[in-house]
């Protein structure tokens, strides 16, 4: 290996990332809209619009203590970014069909969720459908960057699926009184395919 | 702890401790490590650029493991419990990127004896430098992942930045601030 060529490669490299941190989305846009990656992103915010529902669904239970329903709040904000930075890219219509609760409880199933998120009845089954929505995030995104064609869409993916990871911790946090063990529980995040 | 923290951390202590932390790592990860299932050999494509990435991404992980060696020892009970959680984490981190290294053709260097950590002078003070470490991986996992050639790659890359972003939300809740600040992760929080 040349080690001078590599290293000046990786300075390029990160100069030119840097730089394009601002304007990922078009970038990922152009390519994403010219290549096959369109139909993996697709995927990826379907993922995106259910975890989205599951939110809107624990929060108007009232089922929240304060800290949770704060933190819950926050995060749903994310992913309504999330949802609207990938409708953006795909020119997907901002008001697709709205998911219904028989068609969110068909979606969870598949995803082995076991919780019935039309019969929650405590804090803590709130907060473990949230971990599990969070889990069918990162298992989307986890495959998606495996096989997208374009750099800056991998990127855009993977800054994403580290907020869902993040958001992970923080509410495995709030069901398990902070202990770290549950909330950091795995060095790879693969979401619910498994760790 | 924090007193004890303020006398017990000088220079020469972080260096030595992150020098021992260096031949620890070397020890536990260099010969185990464990061909990957990302579908790389020194024939793919542009292996020869990937292992400047990956070699580069080793570095941050072996820094990162030197900060949680000499830190752990002087935080908190439960700061050090998290500690040794990450820590474990950034190992089984270091030996993934080991093995792409040798996957792709190249030879994962040896670790520098020891590491410049500064003079942290209390908890925060540490909590601060390994928050710094794990943001400065998060930056150079993010780069990589743009540039890097097998999208099997970024694949296996995401899974571990992603991990160092828990961390970083742990780290920066026990520093007052907001764990999980923005929608996408920059490596600038």
């Amino acid at each position: 290996m040349n080690v001078r060529h590599t290293r000046r490669e990786l300075i390029a490299a990160g100069a030119a990332a840097a730089a394009g941190s601002a304007v990922w989305a078009g970038a990922a846009g152009a390519a994403a809209a010219a290549g096959g990656d369109r139909a993996l992103l697709a995927r990826t915010l379907e993922a995106e619009r259910l975890v989205v529902w599951c939110y809107e669904r624990v929060l108007e239970t009232g089922l929240l203590a304060p800290a949770a329903l704060s933190a819950a709040s926050l995060l749903l904000e994310h992913e309504h970014e999330h949802v609207s930075t990938l409708e953006r890219l795909l020119g997907s219509p901002a008001s697709a069909r709205p998911l219904t609760p028989v068609r969110a409880r068909r979606e969870l199933a598949s995803h082995h969720v076991s919780v019935d998120p039309v019969h929650l009845r405590t804090e803590h089954d709130g907060l473990r459908l949230l971990v599990d929505a969070e889990s069918i995030a990162e298992e989307a995104w986890f495959a998606t960057i495996g096989k997208l064609a374009d750099g800056a869409a991998a990127l855009l993916g993977a800054q994403i699926m580290a907020c869902e990871a993040q958001h992970w911790t923080v509410l495995s946090g709030l069901a398990h009184h902070e202990n770290v063990k549950l909330a950091v529980p795995y060095p790879f995040v693969r979401g619910s395919s498994g760790y | 702890m924090v007193s004890q923290a303020a006398r017990g951390v000088s220079r020469r202590h972080a260096l030595a401790a992150a020098g021992a932390a260096g031949a620890a790592a070397l020890g536990g990860c260099s010969t185990k490590a464990m061909p990957s299932n990302v579908p790389l050999t020194k024939r793919t494509p542009g292996a020869a650029t990937d292992v400047g990435f990956l070699t580069g991404l080793l570095g941050h992980e072996r820094y990162a493991i030197a900060a949680y060696t000499a830190a752990i020892p002087l935080l908190s009970a439960p700061a050090a419990r998290a500690g040794k959680q990450f820590l474990a984490q950034e190992l089984a981190h270091a030996t993934e990127l080991e093995g792409l290294i040798e996957q792709a053709g190249g030879e994962p260097p040896k670790p520098p004896a020891d590491y410049v950590l500064g003079i942290p002078g209390d908890e925060r003070q540490l909590l601060e430098l390994l928050h710094e470490a794990e943001r400065a991986q998060l930056e150079s996992y993010l780069n990589a992942i743009r540039w890097l050639t097998p999208p099997r790659i970024r694949g296996a890359l995401a899974a571990i930045v992603s991990n160092d972003a828990q961390h970083v939300a742990v780290l920066r809740a026990r520093l007052g601030l907001p764990p999980v600040p923005a929608a996408l992760v920059t490596a600038r929080e």
